[in-house]
């Protein structure tokens, strides 16, 4: 957390070097909400890529006090958020996104060896992904935020610029399409990471 | 037990006691509400985190390359109108004293002297003018009223510049954070 500390701090001294290893640190945790949030490998990659470079112009006014995950990825999920936004408006093409049937690339814990178990976990994954584009865009980075990085109800307000009560209502609403969703025909999950813990920070 | 304690349970990720969760148990067997609910929270949890193609930090190291480049072409077309603009705006105040380069000293002398007095003229005439109204306005309403109106003005500014600036101290705090 101190070396984390030092990278902030060096950074906002304007060493790219220092800033390097940020992204070097944060790239999944970020990239992993953008591809939650917009459902393309493409869009989630670009939309990485300017998250980093907005907190890069604005390190400067990062307050060292506070947690530098936290600030990144509401830097993230506010990108998203505008994107789906003007893809809902209309402000990019069609012909911009990619197909429906882009999945990522990697799984950070690929460990499977079991084609048909892999196949199976891609096809469950598929179905929660499709179920996320199914949420409005707070609501979905609401969702993102609380499971894939355990944020409490209170950064997760922090972090979107909404009260804690806003919060716990998108919560529930966005749980409940989860799983009435997920009640028309998904397979089994497959448990992979500890219940409360964070994988990503 | 009815339905809706299980549900807030499951939304509001109650963390249970064993005598809790065999009646959550007992319950998503028969509520297929609650049960899908489970499901969702399972799957939600089980779900990896995805991780860019290799060379990401590569990446973004030649973007910033690429955003600087522009930036410093932004900056250098900024550099250049401004120039430009401010040439432009100089010699068009300038403008109307291009016939005065054709004169002789004296001549110019003469129109400068002859200009401050036009001058001098006009600002007392305008000085005279405003203190015939301003006695005329102040004579309208007795200085009691004027005092109240003052007063009141005062008091109205405050309240519509307190809201404001609260206002706008929030708003400082929300750009800071990003």
């Amino acid at each position: 957390m101190n070396e984390e500390k030092t990278w902030v701090f060096q950074a906002q001294q304007g060493n790219d070097e220092a800033f390097t290893r940020l992204v070097e640190q944060y790239q999944t945790p970020v990239y992993n909400l953008c591809y939650r949030m917009l459902g393309e490998p493409e869009a989630a990659e670009d939309a990485a890529q300017e998250s980093f470079l907005r907190a890069y112009r604005n390190i400067g006014r990062f307050d060292l006090g506070r947690p530098f995950p936290t600030w990144l990825l509401s830097i993230a999920a506010h990108y998203c958020i505008d994107q789906l936004r003007r893809r809902k408006f209309g402000f990019i093409s069609i012909d911009e996104e990619a197909d429906d049937d882009d999945r990522p690339m990697e799984f950070a814990d690929a460990n499977a060896i079991d084609p048909a178990y892999e196949a199976e976990r891609r096809e469950e994954q598929h179905v929660l992904q499709m179920v996320l584009q199914k949420l409005g865009s707070t609501d979905r980075a609401t969702i993102v935020l609380r499971y894939w990085y355990d944020f409490s109800e209170v950064e997760i307000a922090e972090s979107l610029n909404l009260t804690v009560p806003a919060v716990k209502s998108r919560l529930h609403r966005a749980r409940r399409e989860v799983a009435r969703h997920l009640a028309e025909g998904a397979p089994e999950p497959h448990l992979e990471r500890m219940p409360y813990g964070t994988p990503a920070l | 037990m009815e339905h809706q304690p299980f549900e807030d349970w499951l939304l509001n990720d109650k963390h249970l006691t064993p005598d809790e969760r065999r009646n959550l148990n007992r319950h998503t067997a028969i509520c297929p509400q609650c049960a899908a609910l489970v499901q969702a929270n399972l799957v939600l949890r089980a779900a990896p985190m995805t991780r860019p193609a290799n060379g990401f930090a590569l990446r973004f190291q030649r973007r910033l390359v690429a955003e600087r480049k522009i930036q410093r072409r932004r900056a250098v077309i900024g550099t250049i109108l401004l120039t430009l603009v401010s040439i432009g705006l100089i010699l068009w105040l300038l403008t109307p004293l291009f016939p005065y380069l054709s004169l002789s000293p004296t001549q110019l002398l003469m129109t400068w002297v002859s200009a401050l007095v036009y001058i001098a003229a006009a600002l007392q005439a305008v000085g005279i003018v405003s203190e015939v109204i301003f006695r005329f306005v102040l004579g309208i309403f007795p200085p009691s009223v004027w005092l109240l109106s003052l007063v009141s003005a005062v008091g109205l500014s405050a309240l519509l510049v307190a809201p404001l600036r609260k206002q706008g101290k929030h708003k400082a705090y929300s750009q800071a954070r990003l």
